[in-house]
């Protein structure tokens, strides 16, 4: 095992694998930190992801331009996540079991849409893929660097600047913490909401459509792989800090990165495959029953609002 | 002082859609640069006019003008968008936010209007000019109550408010911080601010307002210049002179104690000393009864008697075993039976049957247990017992939810007398309940004391504890102002008691 | 003020139910609609079959309906381990991992030990297998269960985490202990054949064969049906499930209630995988669980609390996947399309009640709610 840390073109790829995998767990746990900082929930994290991985590789499919997947992925992700929203806020649905119902219709209506759009069953055609930002030669290997990382840092700084600098990340926490006293001082306690549930569900099409078209080229069935999950362990991992949550995410990425390193399902005289394929959900788990107590968690996350 | 009034209500109502009418066409007046006093217990209507004014209750009837045009706030937005401000008697601040994000929060800043750094600038010289002691940067949470209030207030006067409704002030604060309370309303009105003081403490609205308006059942009684009265007769204003009703109770015949309470001392949920040393004893056949104004500690002494909340010091024994430590659980076991303040959340489980909430606490008992398995028959005959015996109307299979409130507490009380207790605590019984249920809570609650059982009455209904109890105890600030038989208390006196003047006699 | 309206208990919840389902078939099958797929030809494949196509659907033939019957054994037992923690007011997703250790232990039991087949040593075997995989069940759900008494862990997540996990350990240990180290043979991730003694026999039925594994699922619905309709116990978990402050007022120990409803979950998970295992395989094939575990939660929404009530909606779902696999031939949608039903239904369920939502609008305007 050392000698995987030693070499240094092993480590170096590890490293990159790692970045690969802390995109989208970054981008969903800062979604749903945001959300919760309003006071909402979203339990359907992995089916918006899914969705929204589908929508890009279709998006790039039918124009053969991904830039234009990238938008249909995350107008996706934007719909659902205002859809939740709406449902949890107006409708007062069980943010839980929405949650669950969202994931499971997404993976039976990603394989639906998969065979209409490309005849094939549970998994798509190659499509065209995200260029990406730079391109870093180390030793005769070429690694990509993809834009998705500088934009999914930025969002994270940015939102954990707008959160604590800000009045209006004052006015969205306000809501998850205390929405009486958020009413009583004249804020739309709803309208915050639905634009935070916006923001969140952009985040998560973002987060699918780097999956689909960023890291891939190819839509492929529940290729989410319990990412969105993740994300929401990540959230409390991370304490409702987006900043936390980039340390948090590359953590969780370079555990997740460790199962396509070691090889086919067969294993390596290393470590048998399942192993690393474990090691995500395992410190997931983990760090729900450390965290688990949600010590500072927004006092209204998942209570819907009632105005008297 | 302008001659036209700055806020006027005209014929106010407010009537629930469950036929509660809380407001009865009230009409008032509030001068510029007043400080007006809206006096009255539980249920006089005060708040809810406050809440009307503060655009957070839509009325049912009447309207509201602000210098002499009509207005209609659809929100607390709109009324202070109007310079209308209320402070809350239970603060609506985040804790977990610093005072100065608490009087920011919801503010325009930005193009057109003031930076942060304006508002906070203007913020402090508010508070440096009016004696407002606070530190923007600390958490609200590590505050305590007074600077907290200032926070609220300050919150307020940032918004241009000219108008600030307190609602029950003093009720938080210590007696200090209702000092610099005082004489922070005195600046306030040397600015020119209208402050309208909502309170059931007769000596505060005496000494802090103008005028004194006093509410009684939703409806104005007076408005008089706080000059022209005294103690007396605000106390009888408030309280009304028919307050025996009658009540037919047999004679008093006392047996031995089975509650005795010593030095009682419990802190409320903010840390505060809600019970400060109270003594008294229950005997077989008595109603000892309570009164006074909710939130004068009332809640945590029978949360601290029927065992949900630690007592800091004292004891209470019942039936002479100490139950301080103990659960209740083992506190039910030795013949107490509790009948809740909420009954919503404590008293029964909604989408249960009325059978299975009868059973509620008494699942393990023999007569229902078997082996594990629930004696089903047994259940129904005992359900259908209690039904009859205790008018509930509704069948044995009826989910609780779809019973009126009456009827759920007719399951409660079921519930709670089946269980054959000793004694009976019982929290504001018939708060929310039409005239038959009250009647026959009431008429339980004697049927008991006539069996040689004790019970401890906790109301804030005057009539009810003067026309049940046998011995009534006034509570204010967490302590009995008195301890008498209801036939020796004068009804101006419980008004002066309610409102924090002890009588000696 | 809460509403007067009496409920008609069975009957509106029934009708609910059905709404539920009735909804979902038709959303489905606008979607089918709109991707260009004909609905109704897809829904009487689905239970009907073709019998051009050589499939007979959930109902359409004996081979269909004593594979519905099968799968029916799974999804029952998953969807009374998904009602009774729900009963409590709890979500238990994670049964899909019991079933995957049950399997596994219930596996090895299998094949490790044998007796004479046939003989009272056999039979006892057997049973042991059987009760091996549901113990295996029940300590895998002390997990999640403790995680979130003791630490309030969300078991939502916990539980999903921990299918995963389950699902890669047993894919591990059959990997490195039960094939050939050349690869995955073309059959899949499976073992060699259990014992003989431990095979519960599947009987000729009309040509087909009948999975015996209904047995031990009916045994189960009917002892879940007496503890939770008649025991003290069960009066103890509806009361935590609709009000855990009234529980605690009542005396009842809500932790020792969450923990039994969780264990006992994991105990039902375990038992469907000795199903899988020992009724059905007759070996460990790694593949033997298209989602049972998480089919067990729309079958408790629509089951509502009543346990026959599951029986007739964990049929009603088996239907669904069996059919499912008709449709693929037939119309050339894919099997997944199950799935896609499954969440509607699921997504429906999470909306308050019919009646609720019918009452928001029909509520005047202009009055606040106080």
């Amino acid at each position: 095992m050392s000698e995987i840390l030693v070499d240094p073109i092993i480590f170096v790829s590890l490293i990159f694998g790692a970045i690969r995998s802390m995109i989208p767990l970054l981008l969903g746990s800062v979604g749903e930190v945001t959300l919760e900082r309003s006071g909402l929930i979203n339990m359907g994290i992995e089916g918006i992801m899914l969705m929204s991985a589908f929508a890009s590789a279709y998006g790039s499919w039918t124009t053969g331009n991904p830039l234009v997947g990238l938008v249909y992925g995350v107008v996706v992700g934007a719909g659902l996540g205002l859809l939740y929203g709406y449902l949890s806020i107006k409708v007062r649905a069980d943010q839980v079991v929405m949650g669950l119902g969202l994931t499971t219709f997404s993976l039976g209506l990603t394989e639906v849409l998969t065979v209409a759009v490309w005849t094939t069953y549970g998994y798509g055609k190659s499509v065209a893929r995200m260029p990406s930002l730079l391109t870093i030669t180390f030793g005769n290997l070429a690694y990509e660097v993809s834009a998705f990382l500088p934009l999914s840092l930025a969002i994270a700084v940015g939102a954990y600047y707008v959160l604590y600098k800000t009045k209006y990340g004052l006015m969205i926490r306000s809501c998850g913490e205390n929405a009486l006293a958020a009413d009583a001082a004249g804020i739309d306690v709803p309208m915050v909401r639905y634009l935070v549930s916006i923001f969140a569900g952009i985040l998560f099409g973002l987060a699918g459509t780097y999956i689909a078209i960023d890291w891939n080229n190819i839509f492929i069935r529940g290729m989410t792989g319990g990412r969105g999950w993740v994300s929401i362990a990540l959230v409390i991992f991370s304490g409702w800090n987006p900043l936390a949550a980039i340390g948090g995410s590359m953590l969780f990425g370079f555990f997740d990165t460790l199962q396509y390193w070691v090889g086919a399902s067969l294993g390596s005289s290393l470590l048998p495959a399942q192993v690393p394929r474990m090691i995500p959900y395992v410190v997931t788990v983990i760090a729900l029953a450390a965290f688990g107590k949600r010590a500072k968690s927004p006092a209204e996350a998942g209570k819907p609002y009632v105005k008297e | 002082m302008k001659s036209e009034a700055h806020i006027e209500v005209e014929d106010i109502h407010k009537i629930y859609p469950d036929g509660v009418q809380a407001l009865r066409g009230v009409t008032l007046d509030f001068q510029r640069g007043e400080v007006h006093g809206l006096l009255g217990e539980n249920g006089a209507g005060k708040s809810t006019l406050m809440r009307i004014l503060f655009g957070q209750i839509r009325p049912t009837g009447g309207r509201i003008l602000i210098d002499g045009s009509q207005v209609d706030f659809g929100s607390p937005r709109d009324a202070i968008s109007h310079r209308i401000g209320m402070v809350f008697q239970h603060f609506m601040l985040v804790s977990s936010f610093t005072g100065f994000q608490n009087i920011m929060l919801g503010l325009e800043t930005g193009r057109g209007s003031k930076t942060q750094g304006e508002i906070r600038r203007s913020a402090t010289a508010l508070a440096d000019r009016l004696g407002l002691k606070v530190d923007f940067d600390e958490l609200v949470e590590d505050m305590p109550m007074g600077e907290r209030q200032r926070v609220e207030i300050l919150k307020l006067l940032v918004r241009n408010v000219d108008l600030l409704i307190l609602d029950e002030p003093t009720s938080a604060l210590t007696p200090f911080e209702t000092e610099e309370l005082l004489k922070i309303m005195k600046r306030l009105k040397e600015e020119g601010k209208t402050i309208v003081f909502v309170t059931h403490k007769l000596r505060e609205a005496l000494s802090a307002c103008d005028r004194i308006t006093v509410m009684r059942k939703g409806m104005k009684v007076d408005t008089v210049p706080s000059k022209s009265v005294d103690l007396r007769s605000l106390a009888r204003m408030m309280v009304g002179r028919e307050v025996l009703s009658e009540v037919r109770k047999g004679a008093a015949n006392f047996g031995k104690v089975l509650l005795e309470v010593s030095d009682l001392v419990a802190f409320s949920d903010t840390g505060r000393e809600a019970v400060k040393g109270v003594s008294f004893q229950v005997k077989e056949g008595e109603i000892f009864g309570i009164a006074g104004v909710a939130g004068n500690g009332q809640k945590e002494l029978v949360e601290a008697i029927t065992g949900l909340r630690r007592a800091e010091s004292g004891s209470v024994r019942v039936d002479g075993v100490e139950i301080t430590t103990k659960s209740p659980r083992e506190i039910y076991d030795l013949g107490l039976a509790h009948i809740p303040e909420d009954r919503l959340s404590r008293g029964v489980v909604l989408p249960l049957s009325v059978k299975d909430n009868l059973l509620l606490g008494l699942q393990s008992k023999p007569k229902f247990e078997q082996r594990m398995i629930v004696k089903e028959r047994a259940v129904e005959e005992n359900a259908r017992t209690l039904i009859r015996d205790f008018s509930i109307a509704a069948t044995e299979k009826s989910p609780v939810k779809s019973l009126s409130g009456g009827n759920i507490q007719r399951v409660v009380v079921a519930r709670e007398f089946s269980k054959s207790p000793q004694l009976i605590v019982a929290s504001q019984p018939t708060t929310g309940l039409d005239i038959s249920a009250t009647q026959f809570v009431r008429g339980e609650l004697l049927k008991m004391r006539d069996e040689r059982k004790g019970v401890l009455l906790v109301s804030s209904e005057l009539e009810e504890v003067m026309g049940l109890s046998d011995t009534v105890a006034v509570m204010y600030e967490g302590k009995f102002m008195g301890v008498k038989r209801p036939e020796e208390l004068a009804s101006d006196e419980v008004g002066l008691m309610m409102g924090g003047v002890r009588v000696e006699q | 003020m809460s509403s007067r309206l009496p409920s008609k208990d069975r009957l509106s919840k029934v009708l609910q139910s059905v709404a539920i389902i009735v909804f979902g078939f038709i959303v489905s099958g606008f979607i089918m609609l709109a991707v260009g797929y004909d609905p109704i030809a897809a829904y009487s494949a689905m239970f009907f079959g073709s019998a051009e196509k050589g499939m007979q659907g959930a109902f359409g033939g004996i081979y269909g309906i004593t594979s519905t019957l099968r799968e029916a054994s799974f999804i029952i037992l998953t969807g009374l381990a998904a009602q009774i923690a729900f009963s409590a007011g709890v979500f238990n997703v994670g049964v899909e991992g019991a079933m995957y250790l049950g399997a596994f232990v219930s596996f090895m039991c299998a094949y490790v030990f044998s007796a004479p087949a046939g003989s009272a040593l056999g039979v006892l075997h057997a049973l042991f297998c059987i009760f091996a995989a549901m113990v295996a069940g029940l300590l895998w759900m002390c997990i999640p269960a403790f995680l979130k008494i003791k630490r309030g862990a969300h078991e939502v997540v916990t539980t999903i985490m921990l299918n995963y996990v389950a699902t890669y350990l047993t894919e591990l240990l059959v990997v490195k202990f039960f094939l050939p180290t050349t690869g995955i043979p073309p059959g899949g991730i499976i073992t060699p054949e259990i014992s003989k003694s431990a095979q519960i026999p599947q009987i000729d039925f009309m040509g087909a064969k009948l999975n015996l594994g209904i047995v031990p699922t009916i045994l189960v619905a009917v002892v879940m049906y007496i503890v939770i309709k008649k025991s003290v116990l069960g009066y103890s978990i509806r009361v935590v499930g609709a009000n855990p402050n009234a529980a605690k007022y009542a005396g009842i120990d809500v932790g020792r209630i969450i923990l039994f409803v969780m264990l006992a979950g994991g105990a039902m998970g375990g038992l469907a995988g000795a199903i899988a295992v020992q009724f059905t395989e007759y070996r460990f094939d790694q593949s033997f669980s298209p989602g049972y575990g998480i089919s067990g939660i729309p079958v408790a929404l629509i089951g509502r609390l009543d346990v026959l009530g599951i029986i007739l909606a964990g049929v009603f779902m088996s239907a669904l996947h069996v059919g499912a696999q008709s449709i693929q031939p037939v119309t050339g949608m894919p099997s997944q399309i199950s799935l896609f039903i499954e969440g509607v239904i699921v997504f429906a369920a999470a909306m308050p009640g019919a009646f609720d939502i019918l009452r928001t609008y029909i509520r005047p305007k202009g009055e606040k709610n106080e």
